[in-house]
């Protein structure tokens, strides 16, 4: 289950990430922050590093060290243009899957008993193919 | 590092780090130098973010908060990189070592060069590669008919092959058409069969060879994104 969750986590933070970034550009830490203050459940802060850079590799984001007034340099990322195509399709589908979870939620509740009968259905077929 | 921290939070970030880089296997080093570094800095952010409690209380926050370095990276890292670490192949090791060497020198236009001559050293050993593997079975099942048809017809064989002594099984010299048939289908066979796994067998030499190409042409585009600024 847990294992579950995460995946389907990471497909989201995807998504979330890029949206972030397409609005400004953000260093590691800023980015964790700016999503985890909009969050009730926390994440494991260093599970973003991975993410980031597949994304870099995808040349979905790009990044650049730059020297911070206090402490050790900050590696900032930005969105490519490649990269907010990928957002807009990323987010055209994500709206159409939480539909589609909302949808398929709502159907349950409304026939279990049809439901029932449609199991019927599908089980003698099954014993026809075993050649019973 | 430098002292960033009180001596006692400066211990528990290094052995921390240095735990999560024991924990990247398969990373390429110099990509495993840019993730501490960046690792190091967003501990130092979040350090200097958290207000309560004394120094050790909040480095161990920061550090919980971050995760445990067995988890950043051992599951969860891409792909492409940890891909390296599944192959225990030790010569490719020493060639990536060596490569990524080079490419931690500063390039410029020599470095290019370089590249460009690595690039073009693999592909010559790709081709080179496929062509032994490719006239090794072509070479063979020729071979195989050519011996065939020294056994059906012997004078046939002579007029086909003239006086070509490299085609016909010259090296045995027995006057018994039969006989030199079965060994020739026999050396013809073992040379197509090598044939036919040295090209099964380079899905697995490549696969190696591909990461290095990557690298490089990923380091090719660098440098000429940064020749044409």
């Amino acid at each position: 289950m847990e294992n579950k969750i995460k995946q389907l986590r990471k497909g989201v933070f995807e998504l979330v990430i890029l949206q972030v970034l397409k609005k400004d550009k953000y260093y590691g830490y800023s980015l964790i922050k700016a999503i985890t203050d909009n969050c009730n459940f926390d994440i494991n802060e260093g599970t973003i590093y991975p993410i980031l850079s597949r994304l870099a590799k995808e040349e979905v984001i790009e990044s650049q060290w730059v020297e911070s007034s206090k402490g050790p340099p900050r590696k900032y990322y930005m969105i490519t243009n490649h990269g907010k195509d990928i957002l807009k399709g990323l987010g055209k589908e994500f709206k159409d899957l939480s539909d589609l979870v909302s949808k398929t939620k709502a159907m349950k509740k409304k026939s279990s008993k049809k439901q029932l009968s449609d199991k019927k259905k599908i089980y003698p077929t099954r014993e026809v193919k075993n050649g019973k | 590092m430098g002292n960033k921290y009180p001596e006692n939070v400066e211990k528990i970030v290094e052995d921390y780090l240095s735990r999560v880089r024991s924990n990247m296997k398969g990373v390429p080093e110099i990509d495993k130098d840019d993730f501490i570094k960046e690792i190091d800095s967003h501990i130092y952010e979040s350090y200097s973010d958290e207000k309560n409690g004394d120094e050790v209380a909040k480095i161990l926050k920061v550090l919980k908060k971050f995760g445990e370095p067995a988890d950043v990276f051992t599951k969860s890292a891409p792909k492409a990189m940890y891909k390296i670490g599944k192959e225990k192949n030790i010569p490719l090791y020493i060639l990536i070592g060596a490569l990524i060497a080079v490419f931690g020198l500063p390039l410029g236009f020599g470095g290019l060069g370089v590249i460009l001559g690595i690039l073009g050293v693999l592909l010559g050993i790709v081709g080179a590669y496929y062509a032994v593997a490719i006239g090794f079975t072509l070479g063979g099942f020729a071979g195989i008919i050519a011996s065939i048809i020294h056994i059906i017809d012997p004078d046939f064989f002579l007029t086909l092959t003239g006086e070509a002594d490299m085609v016909r099984v010259g090296f045995l010299q027995i006057s018994n058409p039969t006989l030199e048939g079965v060994l020739g289908i026999f050396v013809s066979f073992v040379l197509a069969a090598l044939g036919i796994f040295l090209l099964f067998m380079s899905k697995y030499i490549f696969r190696g060879l591909k990461t290095i190409w990557e690298l490089a042409s990923k380091k090719l585009k660098e440098i000429l994104k940064r020749n044409k600024k």
